[in-house]
């Protein structure tokens, strides 16, 4: 399998551990990371129309510094109908706090929440969704 | 061209408002003269040969006897009896006479002579004077109310039994002392400003809450409603006070407000307490369950990895992990220890003294950054908290200036102090990078939020300080431009007794 991943976190270790993931999956596509998402921001801004550039799952952490994942939403919302293919969004946070759930499935657009610790078994039911 | 002696005596007694007459020893009419119409309503003819006794009111009579009649016979002289007189109409008017013996020249024969006038007006005014008097005495002394009468200097003139008992004393040793001698100071301006609005005879009564010196020296509370007596010519004479007792409703009231605020400052408590609840399991969620998760997926990876290579790299990373938690941990358990404040001692707290310990603690920082520092603690020298407190706060703010420095331009930083209210306010400005608000005022102090790319605040220290601040019921606040600098504003509560 080939799917272009993105990962969108501020965290070192997880950003190691995800690709490890990623790896032992057998998952061979390219993976774009992101620290920052202001700066994934303007990845998607500047690539909006590249088809072969852009992601096709994007594994979106919430609680950054500068940008959080709510505002990195928000601000993606207008440039998606510009994309000319589906993109998955899932949100990706170590937080149980209903309140953060809850509103995650109030966007249309996120296909799911995943909590942390990111496994082999969330990376492969998620990419299912992908093929379907 | 001369006149009859009868002639003349018709004259002088027709326009005199006196009844003259002359009696038998016995008190027979012989003589009466023509105005008796007018005084007693009688025609002279209808009294000759009559006995007055008939016309005295039964209750006089015996007077009449004993203490004119008989000592008049006795050769007493000036007798002056005052009595009443049946008129002609049914009522009984008073008569006051003057009475005497007078001889006969030729046969020596013995009369009374007596001289009446009607005083019946001067006597009804009189006794109506005196009932008037005797009604307000009877009112003054025995009200349930106090009563306090002033002279237009303020001096005591008149005090009842209520009001002396009201604060503690006997009436008469309250008579003679000025008003304010046994007024609280509180209430004593108002209080005089509406008495001289009475005496410019603006107003003619003020009522007013107002606090008493009791003889014991507390205060007791009091209604009063002042009224001011006038003479006839409109000038203020006295001034008459009615105090009603109202103390025990004034310290229930003071006891209800003083609740109020209590349950405002409760309230206020739990507020804060609430937000920091939440802020706690925002430290559970991201800051506790991260590292954990890292943790499991670093030990799962380490399982499945034959490499030993990548093994050693995933160690590496899992003690990197550890010392975060244990990081993370021990910052948790300072909140936690704020926020119980069991060990909290706060005292008046250099800020200059403090201050000095934060810049030894960093000196070496200082130096090599060439850091200009201005203290201006001339308007409030210290704080009420304990110094450990302060000196965390201080030196937190002196290192985030130290990192957010501007790199092109030497540090400057300026801490002052003053007072504003019930506040004690430090600030601390620096001219560094600074903070865009716009955008991130909402998020400053919340945790592990940091505002600067490359710079590794770990976004603990602005949580803590206003996590303190709260805990001791003060407040910060923090204003800033990006590219020019950040002012912190501490606020203290001043010197907060009840924590």
């Amino acid at each position: 399998m080939t799917p272009k991943i993105c990962i969108i976190d501020d965290d070192k270790i997880y950003q190691f551990t995800t690709k490890k993931i990623i790896a032992n999956a057998g998952i061979t596509g390219e993976i774009l990371i992101f620290s920052d998402a202001e700066n994934a921001l303007s990845f998607f801004q500047n690539e909006s129309g590249n088809t072969t550039k852009l992601p096709d799952i994007v594994f979106l952490d919430i609680n950054m510094p500068f940008m959080d994942g709510w505002q990195f939403l928000e601000a993606m919302e207008p440039i998606l109908s510009k994309f000319p293919k589906p993109i998955q969004i899932y949100l990706v946070s170590s937080s149980v706090d209903e309140a953060d759930t809850e509103r995650a499935t109030k966007i249309p657009y996120v296909s799911g929440y995943i909590f942390k610790p990111f496994t082999k078994e969330k990376l492969l039911e998620s990419l299912a969704h992908l093929q379907s | 061209m001369s006149l009859q002696d009868s002639e003349i005596l018709q004259l002088l007694t027709s326009i005199s408002r006196e009844l003259v007459c002359l009696h038998e020893t016995d008190g027979t009419y012989v003589y009466v003269s023509p105005n008796s119409k007018s005084i007693i309503g009688y025609e002279p003819e209808e009294l000759l040969g009559r006995n007055p006794y008939d016309f005295f009111h039964p209750d006089d009579r015996r007077l009449i006897f004993e203490r004119s009649h008989q000592p008049l016979l006795r050769g007493d002289d000036n007798i002056h009896p005052t009595f009443r007189f049946l008129h002609q109409n049914g009522t009984y008017i008073w008569l006051q006479s003057d009475n005497r013996l007078t001889t006969h020249a030729t046969s020596g024969k013995k009369y009374i002579h007596t001289s009446s006038r009607d005083i019946t007006e001067k006597i009804e005014s009189d006794a109506n004077l005196a009932l008037s008097e005797r009604k307000f005495k009877t009112l003054f002394r025995d009200s349930p109310i106090g009563l306090v009468l002033t002279s237009k200097q303020g001096y005591i003139d008149d005090v009842n039994e209520s009001f002396a008992r009201f604060l503690g004393y006997e009436t008469f040793e309250l008579l003679g002392k000025h008003f304010s001698e046994i007024s609280s100071h509180g209430e004593l301006e108002e209080n005089l400003r509406y008495r001289d609005s009475v005496q410019k005879g603006m107003i003619d009564h003020y009522a007013i809450e107002k606090q008493y010196i009791h003889k014991l020296g507390h205060l007791v509370w009091a209604y009063i409603t002042v009224t001011v007596l006038r003479d006839d010519l409109g000038e203020p004479i006295y001034y008459l006070a009615q105090i009603i007792d109202i103390d025990e409703r004034k310290k229930t009231e003071t006891l209800l407000l003083e609740n109020n605020e209590h349950l405002k400052a409760t309230k206020n408590s739990l507020l804060i307490q609430n937000k920091q609840l939440q802020s706690y399991n925002q430290i559970i969620s991201h800051h506790l369950r991260a590292p954990v998760s890292n943790l499991r997926s670093l030990i799962d990876l380490l399982q499945i990895t034959e490499s030993v290579e990548e093994r050693m790299e995933l160690q590496n990373h899992l003690e990197e992990v550890t010392v975060n938690l244990e990081t993370v941990l021990s910052e948790l358990i300072t909140t936690l220890k704020i926020q119980s404040l069991e060990n909290y001692h706060p005292e008046w707290v250099s800020i200059r003294e403090t201050f000095k310990r934060v810049e030894k603690l960093m000196e070496g920082e200082l130096q090599k950054k060439k850091v200009l520092i201005e203290l201006n603690l001339a308007e409030k020298e210290s704080v009420f908290i304990s110094k450990d407190y302060l000196e965390t706060i201080l030196l937190q703010l002196l290192s985030n200036s130290l990192q957010f420095a501007e790199p092109n331009r030497d540090l400057r930083i300026v801490i002052e102090s003053f007072a504003i209210g019930s506040e004690t306010t430090i600030s601390f400005s620096d001219n560094g990078s600074g903070i865009d608000l716009s955008r991130y005022s909402d998020q400053i102090f919340q945790m592990k939020k940091t505002f600067h790319r490359q710079m590794s605040g770990k976004g603990l220290g602005l949580f803590l300080m206003k996590y303190t601040m709260e805990s001791l019921g003060g407040r910060i606040e923090v204003k800033s431009k990006p590219g020019e600098g950040a002012t912190f504003l501490l606020h203290f509560p001043f010197g907060s007794s009840n924590l």
